[in-house]
């Protein structure tokens, strides 16, 4: 990748729109003199993604590695709520990738829009006119939300499918519940995505794959234990991810709480639900592990008893299922495991086109169990 | 909520796209070039892409006497060495060759079946997968009929779950043959069990035609007669026969790449709208404008068709020889190294407007494509000065491979005070607008396959019609000698003859 830059000062749209012309034009020349190749550029889409606090390359890394997938218009907007100074100024640059030994550079622009103070709150009404007409647009909120903030409403007006990520959250237990109520509210104008959930996706195939096999299936009307192993970060009491776990199955197969996540004990968490009579319990254990699930373990009554678990190989490197029927124990599949960076992650987001029903389902669950 | 009688409600909304139930994939001709370099690599990478069922098994049949163990091995070095997967990851390896089985199979040996069977229920027992199975035949053609009928004697064409049987092309070598074959196949099989396979289907622009042609609405207006002068399919290779000689010699290129690949990629260019996506209601428009093509008598053929054969030349900047030196080939050779056929379709839709199919090997460059021609404007508004380039008409170009995309031609003012007019490309690029690999045609194939979607397989109904059309040019060509061959240098866009029968119908062959 390259990056060419350049500045203006405020947001002056045709001047924006001017330097980025310019920009083309000089990509195109420099292409050709240099590689005697002329240079493709892309746009699939609008790309917002909103960062408080943080370092202007730490997010433009992220962005870059997307646009290798989802060549966009991405508009990057960094705030600093609490500066003493009001400012508001952008810079365009271009973002270009190889697409494949002697082939043509694939270059996209970036615009940044640093806001201070309380121009901050000007960042929508700058964003509106930058947007590439006819082409769809995704947020991506970096930090935890404030649901009922201006500046937050207005991007995602802007959206069809906003991404959030609950692990930025500082108490998911407060949080998750005020998102669900936000999403409820909005789902029927925009796609909600949340980089937690993404995170998941390993856990769950493994897990729902379990009942693919028609012989293991009527296990899933037996169930009566869940045990969730997550390593958690110090400030939260329930991972977020365990919360989602619990959620999905509660959602899935339609169990009842019967009341909400208890501690007995400071590192154990659990909840009682109801399954048309049957009883179940879902535990909670934290550890001191790095954050994210260690291991899921589902236990259904019968003869002979059986006992489902996935978890994460010693190494990390894999997540592996075990079933366990009466005495017999039998290996089951494995699958790869990477912890994901976010710019796998929202690359992934940005390919679905739809809603996440099951997503929207399980954190409509959510607030019942905490 | 009841579960078990129901669907997995777990694997709802899971992005897995599409996960088939679980099963054992059976593939005969176990040792061969196909397992080794596609099948089974093709597999892995399912796996890989966690794709795969969650009980799944693969079952290698030949009539080699390999162990588990002995089988394993060789497979695991086919997934090290054609893999095409990214980095390997040593565990998934071993955790996808422990799936994996051998029966050392005869079909003229009745107990090897009966082997097979009973390792088959083995499998099903140990690893859950529920006697749903997929026969894949990769073996020479002519032991497809003997393992369909050993297979229907132990019943195993019809087992507790689904079974389903994936026969490779060619499917059979005329008509006669093709009806023979297709009869012993259906004594066993029902129709909707088989899936003949065409690999070319499962390339990703492939598929992209009928979503260029039915999700857009700029582009159905114009296809049709009234818009487009003619269209022409081509599938060039740069490479010649290679070590295939021998096979190559009792095909060629009418057999080889006209009568199944393009012939396929024709009927989704010009084909009705299906009424659903449903896999039948797709084969059965298909079927219908392979039916509405014109068909034409042996006295007719050399208005509808030109063969070739290349002789010595260049390509790359390096000498290659020609077809009659290659190995396993006759130096006095008449086998068809370039086809092509035009097709009349007599419909509503099509009525004036040919189809050119074209295919060969040792062309200046390997390129599938299919060309669009739209008709002219009916008057010439702007004058070509001598800053203008030639006028050219419209052409809407799908690229197949490589580089998958599609581009459009059409004719634009250069900036300045005069009407100096240039032809410009409009380009969409696969790998640039999404930045994604597609997956290999054999992935996807071996997927829908599994999932029970027969839409990019053809059909019986299909391949015997375009049997019936071939048949004249296949006999006439058969009862010619080659004696002008080569006709054409290796290098070189094919034989001139070629060149002016398009002449003569004031068209010409593109030089993609």
């Amino acid at each position: 990748m390259d990056n060419n830059q350049t500045a203006t000062a405020g947001i002056d749209v045709p001047a924006l729109e001017r330097e980025i012309r310019s920009l083309w034009q000089q990509k195109a020349e420099e292409s050709l003199e240099q590689q005697g190749q002329e240079v493709t550029r892309a746009c699939v889409l609008n790309l917002i993604a909103y960062a408080p606090r943080v370092d202007a390359s730490e997010i433009a890394k992220v962005i870059s590695a997307v646009t290798s997938d989802h060549p966009s218009r991405s508009l990057v907007l960094l705030s600093q709520p609490e500066a003493p100074a009001d400012s508001l100024s952008a810079s365009v640059s271009s973002l270009c990738h190889s697409a494949g030994a002697g082939r043509q550079q694939v270059c996209s622009e970036q615009i940044l829009v640093t806001a201070a103070g309380k121009r901050v709150q000007q960042l929508p009404s700058a964003v509106r006119p930058l947007l590439v007409s006819d082409l769809e647009t995704a947020l991506w909120w970096r930090a935890e939300p404030d649901f009922e903030d201006s500046v937050f409403q207005e991007l995602v007006e802007l959206a069809y499918r906003v991404i959030l990520d609950s692990a930025y959250f500082s108490d998911p237990s407060k949080t998750l519940p005020k998102m669900a109520e936000f999403v409820q509210g909005r789902k029927a104008e925009h796609a909600f995505s949340d980089l937690a959930w993404s995170r998941l996706s390993p856990f769950r195939r493994q897990l729902a794959a379990f009942y693919d096999v028609p012989e293991y299936r009527s296990h899933l009307d037996r169930l009566g234990h869940m045990e969730i192993v997550c390593g958690r970060r110090r400030e939260e009491a329930l991972p977020v991810q365990a919360l989602l776990v619990a959620a999905w199955f509660t959602a899935r197969l339609g169990w009842k709480p019967l009341g909400k996540f208890e501690w007995p004990e400071a590192r154990t968490g659990q909840v009682r639900l109801d399954a048309g009579g049957r009883p179940i319990q879902i535990v909670v254990k934290t550890t001191a592990a790095e954050p994210g699930l260690e291991s899921v373990q589902l236990v259904a009554g019968g003869d002979p008893t059986a006992s489902f678990r996935v978890s994460l190989s010693q190494d990390r490197s894999h997540v592996q299922q075990e079933i366990r029927l009466g005495s017999s124990t039998r290996a089951g599949k494995i699958q790869r495991y990477q912890k994901r960076a976010e710019d796998y992650l929202l690359a992934r987001e940005l390919e679905v086109l739809g809603h996440d029903r099951v997503y929207e389902q399980s954190l409509a669950a959510a607030p019942s169990l905490v | 909520m009841e579960t078990a009688a129901l669907k997995n409600p777990l694997s709802e909304g899971l992005r897995l796209e599409r996960t088939p139930e679980p099963c054992t994939v059976i593939i005969f001709g176990a040792s061969g070039d196909l397992t080794m370099r596609k099948l089974i690599p093709a597999l892995f990478s399912l796996a890989q892409q966690n794709l795969l069922p969650a009980s799944f098994a693969v079952v290698g049949a030949a009539r080699s006497p390999f162990s588990h163990d002995e089988f394993r091995d060789k497979m695991k070095s086919a997934i090290e060495e054609f893999a095409d997967v990214g980095p390997q990851d040593a565990n998934l390896v071993d955790s996808f060759v422990s799936g994996i089985y051998y029966n050392p199979s005869d079909p003229g040996k009745p107990d090897s079946f009966q082997n097979l069977d009973q390792l088959l229920s083995q499998i099903d027992k140990d690893r859950g997968t529920s006697g749903n199975r997929l026969f894949y035949l990769s073996t020479p053609p002519s032991l497809y009929a003997p393992i369909c009928k050993a297979l229907g004697q132990v019943q195993l064409h019809d087992s507790k779950g689904w079974t389903r049987i994936i026969i490779e092309k060619p499917f059979g070598r005329d008509l006669d043959s093709m009806r023979a074959l297709n009869k012993d196949v259906l004594s066993v099989f029902e129709e909707d069990q088989v899936y003949r396979i065409d690999h070319y289907l499962g390339k990703e622009t492939v598929q992209n035609i009928m979503v260029l042609r039915f999700a857009n609405s700029i582009f159905e207006p114009l296809w049709s007669h009234h818009y487009i002068e003619h269209v022409q399919i081509t599938a060039a290779e740069s490479l010649g026969v290679e070590k295939r000689g021998g096979y190559y010699e009792q095909a060629g290129a009418l057999r080889d790449m006209i009568q199944n690949h393009l012939f396929q990629v024709f009927t989704l260019v010009a084909m009705e709208p299906p009424v659903s996506l449903a896999s039948n209601d797709v084969r059965d428009e298909k079927t219908k404008v392979v039916k509405a093509i014109r068909s034409f008598s042996h006295e007719e053929v050399p208005h509808f068709a030109r063969r070739g054969q290349y002789g010595a030349g260049s390509i790359n900047g390096k000498p290659v020889k020609g077809y009659r030196e290659e190995d396993q080939v006759d130096p006095q050779s008449s086998t068809d190294t370039y086809a092509a056929v035009k097709l009349c379709v007599d419909n509503w839709r099509w009525a004036g407007t040919p189809f050119y199919l074209r295919s060969a090997k040792r062309m200046p460059k390997r390129i599938s494509e299919i060309a669009i021609q739209f008709k002219r404007v009916p008057h010439g508004l702007f004058v070509d000065t001598e800053a203008s380039s030639p006028t050219e008409p419209n052409r809407l170009i799908v690229r197949v491979q490589p580089d998958e995309g599609i581009t459009v031609k059409f004719r634009a003012k250069l900036p300045g005070q005069a009407i100096n007019i240039r032809n410009v490309n409009m380009d969409f690029d696969y790998g640039t607008s999404f930045g994604k690999k597609s997956p290999e045609a054999y992935e996807r194939l071996l997927l829908d396959a599994m999932l029970g979607d027969s839409t990019l397989f053809a059909r019986g109904d299909m391949v015997e019609a375009s049997w019936e059309l071939l048949m004249p040019v296949l006999d006439v060509w058969s009862e010619a000698a080659g004696d002008k061959f080569p006709n054409y240098a290796a290098g070189s866009w094919g034989p001139k003859e070629s060149d002016d029968w398009l002449g003569s119908e004031e068209r010409q062959w593109r030089r993609p």
